[in-house]
């Protein structure tokens, strides 16, 4: 697959960066108020949950299964405990396990995919092969056996999401190093006697940064979902604190007679999904050199990519 | 024809290396098979151990792999804890199950993402356009599970149209193939809509159209068929996300599959069962990796002489 | 002997975390078996009124049978299914007046030795299993035998079976049955389902584990086929004539029974409701009260004999090591108002640690604890846990917290939560969390928690040797970590002692002597639940909390 020179690209749970239409004024604009929003919303729900609720979100009450009213914006659950706050504090352990399991997965992919694109060619087909043999292994497995092995808490799901999203990035950084180790100032740097530590940390690695903080940025929405994935399977879960996946799970049983149980948190995930690929986009659209490469030329300037190489014609596949 | 043998032959590694992962993870996980399997008889604490000795357990972990490889030589994948029948009975009995719902999933995602993409990435912005990208960001963004769950109550409860439950029937696979696949149409939407507007711009479709090619042959000829290689693809590596997926679909249908199994052999520490179904679950990824690169490679030559030399 | 854990979840014993774990945290609620409730009266409707002979009935079962073999299954569950295709040498029944009764079986009639040690019985002469095969002791014998042979690897049937000595076949319709020691709990462990009569022919051609796949017995109904974790389809045996009168007359009414396998709780109730399922079996509280108030269905809750679901605590770790946090924990929480809130009435609150129906059970162990908060916080006050102003209770720096450690597709979630509440407000502060099933059976062996999960489901009150045992700390059930060698001693003696009276007065003091040592908080009472539509009957209850299909019918 020729990921670099679209802006679609599929990494080990997917990442899709859409194409962006036409990069208008408006849509920038618009882009730049949903990468706010998100940015705010996250911070707050992560840090200060409690600017936008004071009810308890464990605290029982004998109010059961009451429907959304004033009093409980969102209704109540079986222990008469308040969903609207139990929506909003649910945020922090799925925020908490997609932010830190794709930073994971960033920087282990990254530091895999530089090391099997600077060595040698044996060394090269070893970890790409160790990475094909994560790719084949499903999250929920990997989940499943950490949570059995290391017990339940974010800190399993952060590193099931690590383990689970670290081959696509590897692989993508693979082959752009490879391409940009053809790139002439990067053999110019070996020419001048750079160590191949040095040319990965002087040359290659600020190269890669924009595609680095793309690629992570868009697996967000990917990792909330396998989050609440996991969480849903009740996987991960410290009770009897509110998570949206977990929640979701408990009121579906429920579904017929009391909807706003897992109506609330299904929609509470929706909604931060949304609001993650739609920065995620946005963010490619600002910081892809490529896509403004091509934005430029196609209105008539000619791109400037810097130190950046060229747009490759084509890549190799991707499928190795 | 060698480029499938270079292909399978590259691959044996990597199954190996995935049944390693899987040996050392579940013998990783606390709890003792010999326990768990005499969870209730009474047991004294030297039947236990005796029960260990029976099954290898007390051996080296590089032994236990070992012999666990010359079984699989041999074509045996060893007796399930729990039921005591063969796995490879217990794996292939659920595993039909388990192809027919993430192979509808994938005809629901093609059927719907293919087209719609093609459609939008034909007319970028125009009013189809914005509803295709609008109905493909949702689909990405509302959970299966979620939606399933939606999906039953209305159509199987209240409305009377479609089995809760699997039957058996067409009719019992919809539900699961639409909540399934519903995420990964929209995924494909946006894949082919991307790759239509690129080749759309691109000199070969221009000079194309040039030459006076009519539309749909353009559309057919040469952008569908470059398009197609990043959703092929992208089928390719969501593998190991579909069978989560179909794990979760499972339960909600009572499907018996190999999701569900898995997930409740590695709570119960079945590690038969568990070696067994990684093994297939590798086999399967191999085999679908290497139908999506022989399709890649129909499809565009290029990619089979890079992949060769790779 | 006792056998399947009921364990406070559909699962019972190993195959725990059906798919379940699976569906999650609350999607696996509550269990299986649960107490009546508003069942057992309507279970004379159900049971009641003749309906039309032919068709097909669908049961929705939570979890996947380990093996089709009673007796070698570790899954009580497989003891429903069983009961419906192998007969045992005795039945023991529930009767009308809420006693129970023996009734001949596959014997027409047995003594037992005076001192519960080896068990005679004359055999009928008249059955045939479905494989042909004549009904003699030689069946009787082969079946026995097949539990103990090693091949088997049979689990519940050999805890069940005790201190086995051997079959004697006194001439062809005449058999013993003796024990190394007395072994008072036999008849009621030879009813449970797991030494249905199995055809010698069968099992020899099978094997000992091939026959779990190819079960022959001389019930009412014939195995036909099995789709591995699916469906299980069974037919009419038609030659069936030995019926004792309290199950029907007869072959059995219906044409086909079908056990489908759905583990999701909510999915078994949409099958239900969809007309997939005719009867819905331990469906969700919430679900089998919306199911009542629709109007729709019947409901059959059966108890069952056992333990209450609940949580065992831990008295070996801090703070619940010392009795007056325990008694402290029992007093602080409302299983009435658990009921009630979080289990919609379906099921009835414990206060003991056997159900009712349990030979030995003791009126007046029910009767020590009453929810009394203000009892609650004087004890802890008088155990030296200051209370804080935010509430929380401390002693030396320490906060009183407690470790609840339960079992994934347990079905304890949600009830859990509620007693965290309560507790929460006497002062504790509690940490829960859910582990797959093999993963927490070595956390309570290792005494990591303060409080488990627990819900045992047994023939006869012997279970409690397998319970509370101070040998079963290491490897076995006792999450209490009860040491009590007295106890012990008085259980054996009970299980030696062939008269019921005396027999039932040793358990009683001992259910009272665990309740006062305060090592276990009790929910409420297990029981078997079946939703179906009216127009299915004849059903008839047992008394390991199942039902039976000899006259069910669906139209």
């Amino acid at each position: 697959m020729t990921s670099t020179t679209t802006s679609t690209i599929a990494i080990g749970p997917v990442v899709v960066l859409d194409k962006p239409s036409a990069t208008t004024r408006a849509r920038s604009v618009l882009g730049r108020i949903a990468l706010a929003v998100t940015i705010v919303f996250f911070l707050v729900l992560l840090v200060a949950p409690g600017l936008l609720v004071h009810v308890d979100p464990i605290a029982t009450g004998d109010d059961i299964l009451a429907a959304p009213s004033a009093a409980h914006l969102f209704g109540t659950d079986q222990l008469g405990r308040d969903v609207f706050s139990r929506t909003i504090h649910g945020a922090h352990p799925v925020l908490l396990a997609s932010l830190l399991g794709v930073l994971l997965a960033t920087v282990a992919g990254v530091a895999l995919g530089i090391a099997a694109g600077v060595a040698p060619r044996w060394l090269n087909t070893v970890l790409m092969r160790a990475v094909d043999v994560l790719l084949a292994l499903p999250v929920l497995l990997i989940a499943l056996m950490l949570i059995a092995t290391a017990g339940s808490g974010v800190a399993s799901i952060v590193l099931a999401i690590g383990i689970a999203f670290t081959p696509g990035f590897a692989r993508i950084v693979e082959g752009s190093v490879r391409r940009l180790r053809s790139a002439e100032f990067v053999q110019a740097a070996y020419v001048f006697g750079s160590t191949r530590l040095r040319t990965s940390v002087r040359h290659l690695l600020p190269n890669l940064v924009t595609e680095v903080v793309v690629l992570g940025s868009s697996a967000i929405g990917w990792a909330v979902l396998t989050a609440t994935t996991l969480s849903f399977l009740g996987l991960g879960v410290l009770l009897p604190q509110p998570d949206w996946g977990s929640d979701l799970a408990a009121g579906a049983t429920n579904l017929s007679i009391a909807w706003w149980l897992s109506t609330f948190p299904g929609l509470a995930i929706t909604v931060t999904i949304l609001l993650a690929n739609f920065s995620g986009d946005y963010l490619m659209t600002l910081l892809d050199p490529r896509s403004k490469a091509r934005f430029r030329l196609f209105t008539g300037g000619r791109a400037r990519t810097g130190r950046r190489v060229k747009e490759p014609v084509d890549s190799e596949p991707e499928v190795a | 024809m060698t480029f499938v043998l270079r292909r399978l032959a590259s691959m044996v590694p990597v199954l190996i290396g995935i049944t390693l992962v899987a040996f050392l993870l579940i013998h990783l996980i606390p709890g003792d098979p010999a326990k768990v399997i005499l969870f209730g008889s009474n047991a004294t604490p030297e039947q236990i151990d005796q029960l260990r000795t029976q099954l290898r357990l007390d051996q080296p972990l590089w032994r236990q792999y070992l012999d666990f490889l010359g079984q699989l030589l041999h074509g045996d994948l060893g007796t399930s804890y729990l039921t005591q029948n063969s796995v490879a009975h217990e794996l292939f009995s659920r595993a039909p199950s388990t192809l027919v719902l993430t192979a509808s999933a994938l005809l629901v995602a093609i059927a719907v993402g293919v087209p719609l993409g093609l459609v939008a990435g034909t007319r970028p912005n125009s009013a189809f356009d914005k509803v295709a990208r609008a109905v493909s960001f949702l689909g990405v963004a509302v959970p299966y599970f979620f939606l399933a769950l939606v999906m039953v109550l209305l159509f199987s409860v209240n409305l009377g149209w479609l089995p809760a439950i699997d039957d058996g029937t067409v009719a019992g696979l919809v539900i699961p193939a639409v909540s399934l696949g519903w995420g990964y149409a929209a995924i494909l939407t946006r894949l082919v809509r991307g790759r239509i507007i690129d080749e759309y711009r691109s000199e070969y479709v221009k000079s194309a159209r040039a030459r006076g090619c009519p539309e749909w042959r353009v559309l057919l000829r040469h952008a569908l068929r470059n398009s197609s290689i990043p959703a092929i693809t992208t089928i390719g590596l969501q593998f190991g996300n579909i069978l989560t997926g179909a794990a979760i679909t499972e339960v909600i249908f009572g499907r018996a599959g190999l999701g569900s199994f898995l997930a409740t052999s590695i709570t119960n520490k079945n590690i038969p069962v568990v070696q067994g179904a990684v093994v297939v679950i590798g086999i399967g990824y191999v085999l679908i990796n290497l139908v999506v690169d022989v399709i890649v490679g129909a499809v565009d030559p290029r990619t089979r002489i890079a992949v060769g030399a790779s | 002997m006792i056998d399947q854990v009921s364990s406070p979840g559909a699962l019972p014993r190993r195959q725990l975390l059906r798919l379940a774990a699976m569906t999650a945290a609350g999607a696996g609620l509550y269990p299986l078996l649960a107490a009546c409730g508003r069942g057992s009266s309507e279970s004379s409707a159900a049971a009641s009124g003749p309906g039309k002979p032919g068709g097909t009935l669908t049961v929705g079962i939570p979890s996947t049978p380990d093996t089709l073999d009673p007796g070698a299954t570790g899954l009580a569950l497989t003891l429903l299914i069983s009961m419906a295709m192998f007969d045992p040498l005795v039945w023991w029944l529930p009767t009308s007046g809420g006693g129970s009764e023996f009734v001949p079986g596959l014997a027409e009639s047995w003594t037992v030795s005076p001192d519960a040690s080896v068990y005679t019985f004359k055999l009928r002469k008249d059955v045939t299993f479905h494989d042909g095969t004549k009904f003699d002791a030689t069946a009787v014998k082969a079946t026995y035998d097949h539990v103990v042979d090693p091949a088997t690897k049979s689990k519940s049937g050999l805890g069940a079976l005790g201190p086995y000595k051997q079959t004697t076949i006194i001439d062809p319709y005449t058999v013993e049955i003796s024990f190394t020691e007395p072994n008072a709990a036999f008849m009621h462990q030879q009813a449970a389902g797991n030494f249905g009569i199995a055809s010698p022919t069968a099992l020899a051609k099978y094997g000992a584990t091939g026959f779990g796949n190819n079960p022959v017995g001389s019930g009412p109904f014939k195995f036909e086929s099995y789709a591995t974790g699916d469906r299980l389809n069974l037919v009419k045996n038609p030659d069936y004539t030995w019926a004792p009168s309290a199950l029907g007359s007869g072959p059995a009414m219906l044409d086909k029974l079908v056990f489908r396998i759905v583990a999701d709780d909510a999915g078994r109730y949409n099958a239900l409701q969809a007309g997939q399922l005719q009867i819905g079996m331990n469906l969700l509280p919430s679900n089998i009260d919306a199911s009542q108030k629709s109007g729709k269905f019947t409901q059959l809750t059966v108890p069952s004999i056992g333990t209450p679901l609940g949580l065992p605590i831990n008295v070996t770790k801090p703070p619940t090591d010392d009795p007056l946090v325990r008694q402290a924990i029992i007093y602080a929480v409302d299983q009435d108002k658990l009921v009630k809130d979080v289990l919609f009435g379906v099921y009835k609150a414990a206060h003991n640690v056997l159900t009712p129906i349990t030979p030995g059970f003791s009126q007046q162990a029910s009767t020590l604890y009453a929810y009394d908060p203000d009892k609650a916080n004087a004890l802890l006050d008088q155990a030296g846990w200051v209370k804080g102003a935010d509430g929380v209770r401390t002693k030396n720096g320490q906060n009183l917290d407690l470790n609840i450690i339960l079992f994934a597709g347990g079905g304890l979630e949600l009830p859990t939560q509620f007693v965290v509440s309560q507790l929460k407000k006497v002062g504790f502060t509690a940490t829960t969390t859910v582990q797959p099933f093999a993963t927490a059976q070595g956390s309570y062996n290792a005494g990591q928690h303060n409080l488990g999960s627990f819900g045992y489901y047994g023939a006869d009150p012997y279970l409690l040797n397998i319970w509370v045992n101070s040998d079963a700390i290491a490897s076995g059930f006792n999450w209490s970590h009860y040491n009590n060698p007295e106890i012990d001693q008085e259980i054996g003696k009970a299980n030696t002692t062939a008269d019921d009276a005396a027999r039932a007065a040793v358990y009683e003091q001992v259910g009272t002597t665990l309740m006062r040592d305060s090592i276990y908080l009790p929910l409420w009472d297990v029981n078997g639940a079946f939703t179906m539509p009216h127009t299915v009957k004849g059903l008839h209850t047992t008394l390991n909390g199942y039902i039976t299909f000899h006259s069910a019918t669906v139209a």
